[in-house]
């Protein structure tokens, strides 16, 4: 699999949620979870809890993985979210590029 | 002059001045205008040549000497070196005036914290030098890494500093980075306007969504897109750019699409693809033409795998009826060629296996006519598709089993097989199910899915010790399965049918004795099926007495009306004349009306119970129907049903309706009530039929029935809307799913509660909600795939025919035809029949058929030889 396949909405990406790698195998995916609610467990974040069980049984099944992976794009989407702001978080870039806009007059 | 930035002028003008008058006034003048070109020098930054003016006007005019020192200072300040700048702080005695200059001077021109802490004039405990290290640690800190508040807390850095708005510059990229986008905006609201910190103020209100995009500098749209805070910057114009959508507003469309890419080329350059592939297939769902959209987006998309996977799913997601199957699968194909290539999965994975599952389910929504068109063309022959690994040419493409083949083969698994075998139970060859059967039991022999085909194929096909073998297969996998226990029994009770028409009761007796052996034989009312059996064979063994005895048993068992029904019903399976094995002709008009139709289903639920269903008899028909609908019978739901089921395979509409009225009068609105009612109802009210299907379907979504639910789209795939329609789109699902309005539904499920009569055209008008619900084209729509109707939300139908047409081309064909096909023909309406089953019938090679003959057979179609693919699987 290729990470090109997978959706940028955070919600819509179980992967993303499980914190692995659309490559990812049945180990990794069943350490992921494993790890995952230890993070967080039911009784003190049943909301997170919830979200990790359903990305969990999305990815546990191979066919049911392939299903997701294949057909879960929605052409409707709106377009804004789209632009959602995925797993990826704002990056750091160093001083550099900070620097050049108050250098730029 | 000075004012409106005419300094040069204004400076010649004084000197004219004061060269005529010489006075103390004009020379106030003249330094005033000397100062006012200095200062312009200054902007323009021409600080070499302000300076020498400075010293000019200090050599010529002493009295302007205090003047000049504080211009000397402000060019040293926007000019000078950082040394220069500072050089006030290191006289304690300087006025506090100068001091505050000098500060406001080190807000103004130091670009970087890093450099006021390395200059080698301040001494090194200084207290700005201090904290502009502090500061410039803080900076480069928080711009490389999550930070604790320690870092940018910077208790030394005072809030009246020269390095104040550092301090806030630097508090506001921590929060910015902690996404705490109301605490940065607060901190970039304490940055001072007149400082340098001030410039990342814009870049930075932009990154979190509340700045505007116009005007940003080269350097803040490199920091934007660099941060990947660009999608944040997209987000107003993706959203004016979707209103125009949802509007269908063209021209605004076109424009903002133009606006949106150049933006993201610009602040998330890693999005512009996508977005332009998300906003093409936009449009095209909006029905605008391609040109002026690829125009807009600066050229077509780029077609990779992930712009295929978007077509196919956007034609998809197509209303119903206006999906292109064909369409679909060739988009999917140049997806899997295309993702193969990308090596987002390879050829024979388990999505290779789930994709080409998904092609063969759309494919076998291709009307076979259409597909029989296709490959007449030689073009489509010709034009093979590019090659790669698994590809498959046009045609073999658009075959729902070269598609099955090749899921099969990625995924082995009994539920790919599964599907592949019940699509191929459909097929005309009864070869082509043989050899997925074959090939399923070769890949996973321990499986019994395919060894239950196998069987029954073979009973089928009166190859019955074929059968057996393959049946006693199947009980050495798994003796305790269900189906395989109902195979057997059915398949021993096919043969004693089979030795009753062979006319050999002994071999028929053996059989008997068989099936009570069976652990199965006590169960329910399978004691009285070996009795009813054994009633038969006395009976073509003429010991009457016997028989007699047995029947008197049976109707013990049973009840009269029930053993008449199982007995008459095994004679009739077997060939058996009533005369032939001392059958007595029942008396139905001695029963009670309110015991004939329970009688009946007792018998029918047996059958079911074998797999042998019981005919009801033909005369039957209508005192059942009657007591049906008008006694009080006793039936529970399961045994109506097992009775309507009966009436639909033995051709009698009218029944079927009448089980489908006691039906819903006892159990309310009931989705197996309703899809029966649909199956009862003469093809010629395909549209009532094709809306109480989907009510039916409806009802089976509420109540979470999924095997109802399967059948009923099925049968709705099947099922044209309307009879004469241009073919009505019979094979096609759309992303509604035939779902109804809620008010369209409760409209139908009142109008069927109250419909009590079997319609027979003219003389029964048909419910409200039909003559309500008439397809229309919506007003202000375009032929946008996205405005096309779905159920319950009606579309135009300019080619349809209205009642009076329909009932004119019906009296015209009849009118056509001899007498007595006349007369069959109106009787086949009336029983529901369908119109083209009826063509078949009535008009064989362009002549008259020599009226109709039985033709048990007729559903199959001349055997064809299996698709050669089929044996190359493994």
């Amino acid at each position: 699999m290729n990470q090109n396949m997978r959706e940028s909405k955070p919600s819509s990406d179980p992967w993303a949620l499980l914190g692995i790698s659309a490559d990812a195998g049945d180990d990794q995916i069943r350490a992921a979870y494993v790890r995952k609610i230890k993070e967080f467990p039911p009784d003190r974040n049943p909301m997170e809890f919830e979200l990790i069980r359903d990305a969990y049984e999305l990815l546990r099944d191979r066919r049911q993985r392939a299903r997701h992976f294949l057909f879960s794009v929605d052409p409707r989407a709106p377009l804004p979210s789209m632009m959602e702001p995925g797993p990826r978080k704002r990056k750091y870039v160093g001083v550099g590029p900070w620097l050049a806009v108050l250098k730029e007059k | 002059m000075l004012a409106s930035k005419h300094s040069k002028a204004a400076l010649e003008m004084a000197k004219q001045v004061h060269k005529r008058f010489a006075t103390a006034q004009s020379e106030s003048v003249l330094i005033e205008a000397y100062e006012g070109r200095i200062r312009a020098l200054l902007q323009q930054g021409m600080s070499a040549e302000a300076m020498s003016l400075v010293k000019l006007v200090e050599a010529r005019f002493p009295t302007a000497r205090n003047r000049m020192e504080e211009v000397q200072f402000d060019i040293r300040a926007s000019a000078g070196t950082l040394e220069e700048i500072v050089a006030p702080l290191l006289d304690p005695a300087a006025p506090a005036a100068l001091r505050e200059k000098t500060e406001a001077a080190i807000r103004r021109r130091v670009e970087d914290p890093l450099e006021l802490a390395q200059l080698s004039s301040l001494p090194p405990t200084h207290p700005l030098r201090e904290c502009a290290a502090g500061v410039a640690a803080a900076l480069r800190a928080v711009t490389t890494g999550a930070v604790d508040d320690v870092v940018v807390s910077l208790p030394q850095v005072s809030h009246r500093g020269p390095l104040s708005p550092w301090k806030a510059l630097v508090n506001a990229i921590a929060c910015f980075y902690r996404e705490d986008d109301r605490a940065c905006q607060k901190w970039l609201q304490a940055v001072a306007a007149d400082s340098v910190a001030a410039r990342l103020v814009a870049p930075l209100s932009l990154m979190l969504g509340t700045g505007a995009s116009s005007g940003q500098g080269v350097a803040a749209v490199k920091l934007v897109a660099s941060v990947g805070a660009g999608r944040e910057v997209m987000g107003p114009i993706l959203a004016s750019l979707e209103q125009a959508l949802s509007e269908r507003k063209r021209k605004q469309i076109l424009q903002l699409t133009r606006e949106a890419v150049t933006l993201c080329r610009q602040y998330c350059p890693d999005m512009t693809e996508r977005l332009r592939q998300h906003i093409a297939i936009r449009c095209m769902l909006r029905g605008l033409e391609p040109d002026p959209v690829w125009v807009a987006l600066g050229g077509q998309p780029r077609q990779d795998a992930y712009y295929f996977r978007l077509m196919a799913r956007a034609l998809e997601e197509l209303k119903e009826g206006f999906e292109d199957p064909i369409e679909i699968i060739v988009f999917w194909e140049e997806f899997r060629q295309q993702a193969i290539k990308e090596k987002w999965f390879t050829a024979n994975s388990a999505e290779d296996g789930v994709l080409s599952l998904r092609m063969a389910k759309i494919a076998e929504r291709i009307p076979p006519d259409i597909l029989e068109d296709l490959r007449e063309e030689e073009e489509i022959m010709r034009s093979s598709r590019s090659g790669g690994v698994g590809a498959l040419p046009s045609l073999k493409l658009l075959s729902p089993g070269a598609l099955y083949e090749r899921a099969c083969r990625a995924d082995p698994s009994p539920e790919v097989f599964g599907d592949w075998l019940k699509w191929a139970k459909t097929e005309r060859d009864w070869r082509v199910p043989d050899r997925v059967a074959e090939l399923w039991r070769t890949t996973r022999p321990e499986d019994v899915g395919p060894l239950l085909w196998l069987t029954e194929s073979a009973e089928e096909r009166g190859a019955y010790k074929r059968s057996l073998q393959f049946l006693e297969e199947a009980e050495q996998r798994d003796r305790l399965n269900p189906e395989v226990r109902n195979a057997k029994l059915r398949l021993l009770l096919a043969a004693i049918l089979r030795h009753f028409r062979q006319r050999k009761p002994h071999l028929a007796a053996q059989g008997i004795d068989r099936i009570e052996a069976l652990p199965k034989a006590a169960e329910r009312d399978l004691p009285a099926l070996a009795v009813a059996l054994r009633r038969l064979c006395r009976g073509l063994e003429k010991d009457f007495e016997a028989a007699r005895q047995l029947e008197s048993e049976l109707d013990k068992q049973l009840g009269s009306v029930a053993a008449h029904v199982l007995l008459w019903g095994l004679a009739e399976l077997s060939g058996l004349a009533a005369s032939e094995i001392g059958l007595l002709q029942f008396e139905i008009d001695s029963v009670a009306a309110t015991n004939l139709p329970a009688g009946v289903a007792r018998a029918c639920s047996l059958g079911a119970l074998t797999g042998v269903p019981i005919p009801v008899p033909n005369a039957w028909e209508q005192p059942l129907s009657a007591s049906l609908t008008e006694a009080d019978h006793s039936l529970d739901a399961a045994q109506m049903l097992v009775l309507g089921e009966a009436a639909l395979r033995g051709q009698a509409p009218q029944l079927a309706f009448a089980v489908s009225v006691a039906g819903m009068t006892k159990g309310g609105a009931n989705a197996r009530f309703l899809f029966l009612r649909a199956r009862s109802l003469p093809i010629w009210a395909s549209d009532r039929r094709y809306l109480c299907l989907c009510a039916a379907l409806e009802l089976a979504r509420r109540e979470r029935d999924t095997d109802l639910a399967g059948k009923l789209l099925d049968e709705l795939r099947k099922s044209p809307r309307r009879m004469f329609g241009p073919d009505d789109f019979p094979y096609t699902m759309g992303r509604d799913g035939f779902s109804l309005e809620p008010e369209l539904l409760s409209q139908v499920l009142e109008g069927e509660m109250t419909e009590r009569v079997f319609p027979v055209p003219g003389r029964t008008s048909p419910p409200r909600y039909t003559r309500e619900n008439v397809w229309q084209p919506e007003s202000g729509e375009g032929d946008s795939p996205e405005a096309r109707p779905h159920p319950g939300e009606f579309d135009g139908d300019d080619g349809d025919l209205d009642e009076d047409d329909l009932e004119l081309a019906i009296d015209e064909i009849l009118e056509s035809l001899p007498p007595e096909l006349q007369r069959e023909m109106l009787e086949a309406m009336i029983r529901g029949e369908d119109p083209k089953k009826m063509g078949r019938k009535f008009f064989r090679a362009g002549s008259f058929a020599k009226t109709a003959q039985p033709t048990p057979k007729e559903s199959k179609k001349p055997a064809r030889s299996p698709s050669p693919e089929q044996g190359d699987l493994f």
